[in-house]
C-alpha cells in the first residue's frame, strides 16, 4: 500500500513534468526519469515480494467460511422468487431479532418443504449468473 | 567533512578541481557543486542505457567514417565499462539538475573520455586521445541522449523487473483461484452480507486485475520504444545546427543498440546501413518515416519490439 502511494505521488510528478517546459523542450526530464524508475522498481519488488511472501501461502478457513454463509440473512434473497419478496423480508427481519439462521426459521414455519428448502437455500447455486436468487436485491 | 585530495582540471569556463580519482572532469565537478539538491543519482538501467548511447554511436560513428577505428574502439571498451557498471561510482550528479540532463551526458563524455584516456596510457584530464565532447559526444546533443536513456531503461526496467513481477503474481492469484473454487463465503456489499460467491471467483477477479496491469505496462513499454525512435530526431532538428543528416543518423544509431541487444552483429550493421541509405541526399536532417525499405534490409519495427516481448 505505501509503494501504491508512492507510486501515485511518482505519477503526478511526471504528469507535472511532462507538461513542463519551455516552447519545443520539456526542461524536467531528469525527475522524470528518476521517477519512472522508481516507480517500475518498486512496482516490481513489491509485486515479487507479495507473491511470495503471502499470496502462494494463502490458505483459507473454509468452516469459518460455511458458517457465515448459513448464519447470513443474505439468504433470503434466493428465498423470493419462491415466497415473494415481503415474506423472505419478514424471515430476515426474523432472524436479525431472535439470532436464528434462515433455515432454521423456514424449518419452524413450514415455509418450504424440505427438499426445496435445500434447493432455494443452497448458496452454490447462488455463485453463477442465472443462479437461485439472481434478480434479488 | 575530511578533505578530498584533488587534482585541477580544465573545461571551456576555467579550471576546476575535481576529486584526485574521479574519471569525471570540470564540467562535472561544476555540476556537483551547483545541484547539492537531494542526493539522488541516477540509477543503474539508466547509467547503463547512457553507455549503450555512447557505445552505439562510436560505433556509428566510426562506421559513417567520422571517427577513426581507435577512438572508436576505445570509446567502446569504456562505454562497455559503463553498460556493466564499474563505473557507476563516477556518476555523482543530482538527480535535480538541468532539466535537459545535460550535466549527466556531460558526466558521461567526460568519465569515458578520461577512462579512454586509462586504457591510452595517458593521463587522466588530458583529453587525449579522447575529446569528451568532440569525440565521445559526437553527432549528439542531450536532447538525443537524455531522452533515449530515459525511454530505454524504462522499457527494460519494464520488460525485465515489472512484467515478470506482475506474471509470477498474477499466476499465484489464478492457482489460488482454482485452489478455492469449491469454498463458498459470504459476498459483501458496502461491508454488508451479500449474496454468496465462492472465495476462488474473488482471487479470479484479483487475478484478472494483475492481467490488466500486465496489459498497461506491455503497453507503455512499447510506447517507450516508439517515442524513444521519434524523439531522437525531434531533438537533432530543434538544435537547428547543420550536418543534420549525419546526426539523424547517428540518432539512428540507437537502433544499432537494440541490435546489439537482440540481434548479432551483422544485422547490426545491416540497420544502420538501413538508416544511412534511407536519407541520403537529405541535407536538411528530414526523416521520412514512409520512405521504402531497401529488399533484404533490416526492419526495426514494432513487430520486433513485440517479438522481444514474446522471447
Amino acid at each position: 500500500m505505501m509503494v501504491c502511494a508512492q507510486v501515485f505521488g511518482d505519477d503526478a510528478t511526471i504528469i507535472w513534468a511532462g507538461a513542463n517546459g519551455n516552447f519545443e523542450l520539456n526542461v524536467l526530464m531528469p525527475v522524470m526519469a528518476h521517477n519512472i524508475l522508481e516507480s517500475i522498481r518498486l512496482l516490481g519488488n513489491v509485486a515479487d515480494a507479495f507473491t511470495e511472501k503471502c499470496v502462494v501461502g494463502i490458505e483459507a478457513n473454509e468452516e469459518r467460511c460455511r458458517e457465515l454463509v448459513e448464519l447470513s440473512m443474505a439468504m433470503v434473497t434466493s428465498l423470493a422468487p419462491k415466497i415473494g419478496y415481503d415474506r423472505a423480508a419478514e424471515i430476515a427481519k426474523e432472524s436479525a431479532r431472535t439470532g436464528k439462521t434462515v433455515r432454521e426459521i423456514c424449518r419452524e414455519k413450514n415455509v418450504l418443504l424440505e427438499n426445496e428448502l435445500e434447493g432455494a437455500l443452497d448458496p452454490v447455486g447462488m455463485t453463477h449468473p442465472g443462479g437461485t436468487g439472481s434478480g434479488g436485491g | 567533512m575530511k578533505s578530498v585530495e584533488t587534482r585541477i582540471e580544465k573545461d571551456s569556463m576555467g579550471e576546476m578541481a575535481v576529486p584526485k580519482d574521479a574519471l569525471y572532469g570540470a564540467s562535472t565537478q561544476r555540476a556537483v557543486l551547483n545541484f547539492p539538491i537531494s542526493g539522488y543519482h541516477f540509477s543503474r538501467p539508466f547509467i547503463r542505457a547512457l553507455g549503450l548511447i555512447k557505445w552505439g554511436a562510436a560505433q556509428a560513428n566510426h562506421d559513417l567514417g567520422l571517427l577513426d577505428a581507435r577512438r572508436s574502439a576505445l570509446i567502446v571498451q569504456a562505454a562497455e565499462e559503463v553498460i556493466e557498471g564499474k563505473l557507476d561510482q563516477h556518476f555523482p550528479v543530482d538527480i535535480f539538475q538541468t532539466g535537459s540532463g545535460t550535466s549527466t551526458n556531460t558526466n558521461a563524455n567526460e568519465v569515458i573520455a578520461n577512462r579512454c584516456a586509462q586504457l591510452a596510457g595517458k593521463p587522466i584530464g588530458s583529453r587525449d586521445p579522447v575529446h569528451p565532447n568532440d569525440h565521445v559526444n559526437m553527432g549528439q546533443s542531450s536532447n538525443d541522449v537524455i531522452p533515449s536513456a530515459i525511454h530505454m531503461s524504462a522499457a527494460e526496467q519494464l520488460k525485465d523487473c515489472l512484467l515478470p513481477a506482475l506474471e509470477k503474481l498474477s499466476s499465484a492469484l489464478s492457482g489460488k483461484a482454482k485452489e478455492f473454487h469449491h469454498i463458498i463465503k459470504i459476498g459483501r456489499t458496502h461491508l454488508m452480507d451479500a449474496t454468496p460467491v465462492r472465495l476462488g471467483q474473488e482471487f479470479a477477479g484479483y487475478a484478472q486485475q494483475m492481467e490488466y496491469g500486465k496489459i498497461r505496462a506491455f503497453a507503455s513499454a512499447h510506447r517507450h520504444r516508439i517515442f524513444r525512435r521519434t524523439q531522437s530526431f525531434r531533438g537533432a532538428r530543434q538544435q537547428g545546427r547543420g550536418g543534420g543528416s549525419e546526426r539523424s543518423i547517428k540518432d539512428d544509431c540507437h537502433e544499432s543498440i537494440q541490435d546489439r541487444q537482440r540481434y548479432s552483429l551483422a544485422r547490426q550493421r545491416a540497420a544502420l546501413r538501413y538508416w544511412r541509405n534511407s536519407i541520403t541526399g537529405d541535407a536538411t536532417g528530414q526523416f521520412d518515416h514512409a520512405r521504402e525499405s531497401e529488399p533484404g534490409d533490416v526492419r526495426i519495427d514494432d513487430d520486433g519490439v513485440r517479438a522481444s516481448f514474446r522471447r
